[in-house]
């Protein structure tokens, strides 16, 4: 039965990529001015979107594992908060194509891509860190610690970034903003559905990855205590 | 038209390429613990065995 | 109240083991010498525009020797055990983490403001006249840069290549704190008055004050363990 279950996730997911891929590149309406181009944002916006989502359950994963230092939280604070820097590194690369053909340039530090990018520093930094303690109790404490830091300050860097850049000049962000077409509206929201899908079906893999890295370190450190 | 289609493509293909070397990227990690979980079962064992 | 006078109790420790063996100071304040000599060859600095990015170049020296100073804050109790006695001391760890970050943000301060005159000298930037107004927001810049910096600190004593992770993990979150300082110093070189940046000045006020809050609340798990 256990098996059974385990592959609703992995279908349904396939099923709703399948469909998200139909709706924003035949049935979404050719944006006029930016042309095909602009159908990379049904991926691009819901990818930022589901990275927050699993940044936020990584923070409340991880205020879980310091309340009761039980570890199957700090297991999913990690998978979480890994399936997010894979989500923020996808909204980064896919925000830089569109970026080439409507504004010349790879890159530009807009206050948009300048978060996310600050956003996906602090995560690898929280990974980088994890991989750098041994004792896993130590581990999950001060993972936990810095990912509460890291999120409560991913609005106020926002907030400062956007400041920053009205100083200053900046390429011209949207030209449909405000008005958003109601058919695009509606794949846009039926992708993020699908990139949520996609996330909790990622988030299954990488908690079962998760737990046999524990078990893996726990019999290690019986064996060569021994 | 044409132009902005191939970026489209390139965009888009990125996306995928990276959910896809990070699903790799996790069966290589779970098959690697797996190996080591099977070897350490059996030094375990071995040693219980003495 | 007794929390307070623990965690200055703390701080005159720190400083009075700085003032004594001169560890990080000298050091640090080299270093800032020698981030200012290389910004140098980057521009042409007697430009016009250096003034433009006066508030940008003095901040980042700060925040690379400020990175020098909070590595050893922690790291300096790592021998003879010193930090499980200060553990296991009858304060709260709210005091200890207080007590660290004032020594921390005095000395980086003190820093702070012997490299001001130099700055001036080298990038003819007239920094006395808004002095003021530019003291306040060295401290409350300074203020939410070690808060940060001492909570990482404790959070990296016990952890492989410390001095590495330190710098990695500090500086993309205090990005907003060294942002409105940044901008806030620009406008104050260039004669400006305060008033259009108040902005700035309360996102830093509001940056100091969750910091600072958000590490009272969670140092004691992070010490404890």
């Amino acid at each position: 039965m256990k098996s059974r279950s385990e592959w609703v996730l992995p279908v349904l997911t396939a099923a709703m990529l399948v469909a998200a891929l139909y709706l924003a590149f035949v049935w979404a309406p050719t944006e006029k001015t930016m042309g095909h181009v602009q159908r990379i944002f049904y991926f691009h916006v819901p990818s930022f979107f589901t990275a927050v989502v699993a940044f936020l359950v990584g923070m409340v994963a991880g205020i879980r594992f310091l309340m009761s230092r039980d570890f199957r939280f700090d297991e999913l604070a990690v998978s979480s908060n890994e399936i997010g820097v894979i989500f923020t590194s996808v909204n980064l690369v896919t925000g830089s194509v569109w970026a080439k053909p409507i504004w010349g340039v790879w890159w530009t530090w807009d206050a948009r891509l300048t978060s996310a990018f600050v956003l996906w520093l602090m995560y690898v930094g929280y990974l980088i860190l994890r991989r750098s303690v041994d004792e896993p109790g130590l581990r999950g404490v001060v993972a936990a610690v810095f990912s509460i830091f890291a999120f409560v300050d991913v609005p106020i860097v926002y907030m400062s970034i956007r400041w920053w850049r009205t100083q200053h000049p900046q390429p011209v962000m949207f030209s449909t903003e405000g008005t958003l077409d109601p058919q695009m509206c509606l794949v846009l929201y039926f992708c993020l559905l699908a990139m949520l899908v996609l996330y909790l079906c990622l988030l299954q893999i990488r908690r079962r990855v998760e737990r046999l890295r524990h078990e893996t370190e726990g019999l290690r450190r019986l064996v060569h205590s021994a | 038209m044409e132009e902005t289609l191939k970026w489209l493509w390139i965009g888009f293909s990125c996306a995928w390429v990276i959910h896809l070397l990070y699903v790799v990227s996790l069966g290589r990690r779970a098959k690697k613990l797996r190996d080591e979980l099977e070897s350490l079962k059996a030094m375990v064992e071995e040693r219980r065995g003495k | 109240m007794n929390v307070l006078r623990a965690a200055f109790a703390i701080a005159l420790k720190d400083l009075r083991v700085e003032r004594r063996n001169r560890e990080v100071i000298n050091a640090a304040f080299s270093f800032a010498l020698v981030v200012l000599l290389l910004f140098s060859f980057t521009f042409d600095p007697s430009g016009e525009e250096t003034r433009e990015m006066s508030g940008g170049l003095l901040w980042l020296v700060f925040s690379f020797a400020g990175v020098l100073v909070l590595n050893r804050s922690f790291a300096r109790e790592t021998s003879n055990d010193c930090l499980d006695a200060l553990v296991a001391a009858p304060v709260p760890g709210a005091a200890i983490f207080l007590g660290k970050a004032l020594a921390n943000a005095l000395l980086l301060l003190v820093l702070e403001l012997a490299c001001l005159p130099v700055f001036g000298i080298f990038y003819n930037v007239r920094w006395q006249v808004n002095f003021g107004w530019l003291l306040v927001v060295f401290v409350l810049g300074t203020w939410g840069f070690t808060v940060i910096g001492t909570v990482f600190s404790a959070l990296t004593v016990n952890v492989r290549l410390r001095e590495l992770m330190l710098p990695l993990l500090v500086f993309p979150v205090t990005v907003p704190a060294l942002m409105a300082s940044v901008q806030l110093t620009t406008a104050l070189f260039s004669g400006q008055p305060i008033a259009p940046e108040l902005l700035w000045l309360r996102l830093l006020v509001g940056f100091d004050l969750i910091f600072t809050l958000l590490g009272v609340a969670l140092v004691e798990t992070l010490l404890v363990g």
